[in-house]
């Protein structure tokens, strides 16, 4: 027995010692093999201005490239392991950087639709998209001042339960400020499963004290349609965006408006940015018998958009108003109705953008939307960069000097009144 | 083979067979351990450096990838090639950084740039001004064409080819004095005290290797010497030391430094130079990320640390300049006549990379000697002039009313 103590306290010495040089030689090794690596960002000493510079190749051993483009890459590399070396403000986080490299790359392409858009707002986009959102149903904005402004809130929604009104501001949300955040940090932050309580805190013009407001969140549906019936039998539709169930919401209020038997129906277009090119194609088909609603050229060829008939308004009277808001499917269903005479256009020239785009969820969660194909009118005019002009241009007074009247609108009526 | 022997030596009551086997396990144990550690060493090593150096491996760099593809398969459009992306792909990268001074330049706009850094072009080699009654007056560089065809300082201009300058500016005269090298440019001049008989020369441009100081006494007032400063350069320090002596020598008691359009340069010319005016002190401070911050400190013995001082400045005043400008102005040296100046407080170190294109990092910040940065808006000068309309210079007009009369 004690002989082998000593024998034990070697084995163990060894084994310390073993571990200690290994662990040191692997330390060693990494850097060895790294120091390598680093020789390829290395920086140059810095050419001052105005002493003219030459160029000196750096001594370059990129990590061995597994993609052709890497070659093309290391450039890249290259200058962000000087900015790492020098650059005297604080680095952004590298998931920052990436995205900065990618909106970088995608400038290139000079297409201002081919847009990158980060995980959070993708989240928020994409359950607009959808159609129904689960949060507290309020339209909100944000303000000059980083405050966030209820601008209107949804009939028969939580918000409006909870007594929240148009012009409240709100300052925090569960007790973190929300002011500075962005339209879509605060927007994130209010929304959540239906079911659960947010806690809002609310400023409100003429009231001294700030005060909080406890909303149940709840599952809610966009209002995509506003619809009214007007002096002289008039039916007026406005589409405020074409989500997933635009169709579905003008369909039905279509069935209503039809019921009351108008004249004839204004199609209200003005400030629709668009949405989905299918919800387009249908609600083009609501108002439009047989034949072609728009041409879609791609890589893949060429393909028509028809419409058919049977559908519940293809026979009334019908204007669309448009504006420099209207874009993409508004421009759709209103340059098909214009170009096939199923009605006429008033207001002002349309925005021009006539291409797709397909979205592309990332790895990450964020979202890539590349133009993937342009389109054209059934009479095969492009209408990208162009825009609509409208049969009848009325231009819109300046905000402030309209004082509420709407001389488009009021067009609208008189040429369905009237025929001209 | 010694350690097996001492293995065995000890174990001498134990089986030869299980004493061998013993060694084997040892052995193998021995092995086990030194790759065990040698990989949590390496590993070690990568997990601590990851934090400050990031190479391909460490960087998220998957999305950034998955872009590139889905552009390059499904975009309807002209695809530009792979480089002109990179490259925006670095200036997308750089411009998260929200520093307008750090800037990524492609290879040609770098090759431009160099050109125009180079300082040289095809002139005659003078300086040009205008005096007191609005005569364009010459004064050539030494030894330059301008000087061996018999140009003297104080020549008077009066045409060039042919064309009067007498209601031109300067910087008109300037232009048409340029040119490409090898080509003659005739020159009509006039010379004091017969200023009635004018001459001619025919000059041939050559490179000129323009000067960062040009200096002279004032004829509106000869006890005034003038200094003027275009940029930084290695030179500057040495062609200040001289033109002072001469002014001083020439009996100048009060002095203007002229650094209007005076972009910057190198800092540690810029320090030589204010060593000139400031008996001791600190000119300025220099910050480096994760470095300690470094004082330029005034060395005493300046040539020109006592007389009056004016220093006129503008909205091109800028980096280098307004830190020499702002540091006589917080030191108390010198009166600041101009306008705001540029508001650039900052150094940037230009790399050039491997494929020739060019990388502006912002690398510090200078600190004036109270341990202020430089504001945003630039300094604010004592008395402010605005450059005036004509022919005149209202600044300069300005500085030396001040110096006259102290107000």
């Amino acid at each position: 027995m004690q002989e082998k103590r000593p024998n034990t306290i070697v084995v163990i010495a060894l084994l310390i010692l073993t571990a200690v040089t290994a662990f040191a030689a692997g330390f060693e090794a990494s850097i060895l093999a790294q120091g390598r690596r680093r020789a390829a960002y290395a920086p140059l000493p810095p050419l001052p201005s105005p002493t003219p510079a030459t160029p000196v190749p750096l001594p370059s051993i990129p990590p061995t490239p597994t993609r052709p483009e890497e070659e093309t890459f290391q450039i890249f590399w290259e200058a962000w392991g000087i900015i790492q070396e020098n650059y005297y403000g604080d680095l952004p986080d590298m998931r920052t950087v990436t995205y900065g490299a990618i909106r970088g790359m995608l400038a290139t392409l000079g297409d201002e639709y081919t847009s990158f858009i980060e995980p959070d707002i993708a989240a928020i986009l994409n359950e607009d998209a959808s159609g129904t959102f689960q949060g507290i149903g309020a339209f909100v904005r944000m303000r000059g001042d980083g405050k966030l402004e209820i601008v209107g809130v949804f009939e028969g929604s939580p918000a409006e339960a909870a007594g929240l009104q148009e012009g409240d501001l709100v300052i925090a949300v569960n007790g973190e400020s929300i002011v500075g955040y962005s339209l879509y940090e605060a927007i994130t932050l209010i929304r959540g499963p239906a079911g659960t309580e947010v806690t809002l805190t609310i400023e409100r013009p003429k009231q001294g004290e700030t005060f909080d407001v406890t909303v149940t969140r709840a599952r809610l549906e966009i209002p995509m349609v506003q619809s009214e019936m007007l002096d002289g039998g008039i039916g007026y539709i406005r589409l405020h965006e074409f989500g997933a169930t635009a169709t579905e919401q003008l369909e039905e209020t279509l069935r209503r408006v039809l019921a009351e038997q108008p004249r004839g129906l204004i199609l209200d277009l003005r400030d629709d940015p668009g949405g989905w090119l299918s919800q387009a194609v249908q609600v083009a088909d609501l108002f439009l018998g047989d034949g072609i609603i728009l041409i879609q050229r791609s890589y893949e060829g060429e393909e028509v958009f028809r419409s058919y008939d049977g559908d519940l308004a293809e026979d009334i009277p019908l204007v669309v108003l448009v504006n420099g808001g209207t874009a993409s499917a508004s421009e759709i269903v209103a340059g098909a109705i214009q170009a096939r005479g199923r009605g006429i256009l008033i207001g002002e020239r349309t925005l021009g953008k006539g291409s797709v785009q397909r979205p592309y969820r990332l790895s990450d969660g964020s979202e890539l939307r590349v133009t993937i194909a342009r389109w054209y009118t059934p009479n095969d005019v492009a209408i990208h960069g162009q825009g609509l002009i409208p049969d009848i241009e009325v231009p819109m007074p300046e905000e402030g000097e309209s004082g509420g009247e709407d001389p488009q609108l009021e067009r609208a009526i008189e040429y369905l009144l009237t025929g001209e | 083979m010694s350690e097996d022997r001492q293995l065995s030596d000890r174990n001498t009551n134990t089986e030869p067979t299980s004493d061998r086997q013993a060694a084997l396990f040892g052995s193998l144990v021995l092995v086990l351990v030194f790759l065990l550690f040698f990989a949590g060493g390496f590993a070690t090593h990568r997990m601590l450096n990851r934090r400050s150096v990031v190479t391909a491996a460490a960087w998220p760099m998957t999305v950034f990838w998955e872009a590139w593809d889905i552009v390059e398969q499904d975009f309807y459009g002209e695809v530009p090639p792979p480089k002109v992306r990179v490259y925006g792909a670095i200036r997308g990268s750089l411009a998260v950084l929200n520093d307008p001074y750090t800037v990524f330049l492609e290879p040609q706009t770098g090759e431009v740039e160099r050109d125009r850094l180079s300082g040289s072009y095809g002139g005659i080699g003078v300086d040009i001004w205008r005096d007191s009654e609005d005569r364009i007056v010459l004064n050539p560089y030494p030894g330059s064409p301008a000087e061996v065809a018999g140009v003297r300082a104080g020549d008077f201009l009066l045409a060039v080819d042919g064309h009067s300058v007498l209601t031109a500016t300067v910087d008109e005269v300037r232009a048409r004095l340029h040119g490409e090298v090898g080509t003659p440019v005739v020159l009509t001049l006039s010379r004091p005290p017969t200023p009635t008989h004018p001459f001619v020369l025919t000059i041939v441009r050559q490179e000129i290797q323009v000067p960062s100081v040009s200096y002279r006494l004032l004829d509106q007032d000869p006890s005034i010497g003038y200094l003027q400063i275009t940029s930084f350069t290695e030179r500057t320090p040495q062609e200040v030391e001289e033109a002072l002596r001469s002014l001083l020598d020439g009996g100048a008691t009060r002095l203007i430094l002229d650094l209007r359009d005076n972009g910057g340069g190198l800092i540690q010319p810029a320090v030589d130079v204010g060593d000139q005016f400031l008996d001791g002190g600190i000119i300025l401070y220099e910050v480096r990320r994760g470095r300690q911050e470094r004082a330029f400190r005034a060395r005493r013995g300046g040539l020109a640390t006592e007389p009056p001082l004016v220093v006129l400045v503008n909205g091109s005043t800028a980096s280098a300049s307004e830190m020499i400008a702002g540091s006589l102005q917080v030191q108390g040296r010198a009166t600041l006549i101009g306008e705001p100046t540029y508001g650039k407080g900052s150094v940037q170190l230009i790399f050039t990379l491997s494929d020739g294109s060019s990388l502006h990092v912002t690398s510090a910040i200078w600190l004036l000697p109270d341990h202020r940065p430089l504001p945003e808006t630039g300094l604010t000068p004592d008395i402010r002039v605005s450059p005036g309309e004509g022919l005149g210079d209202a600044q300069l007009d300005r500085a030396i009313r001040y110096l006259q009369r102290g107000e």
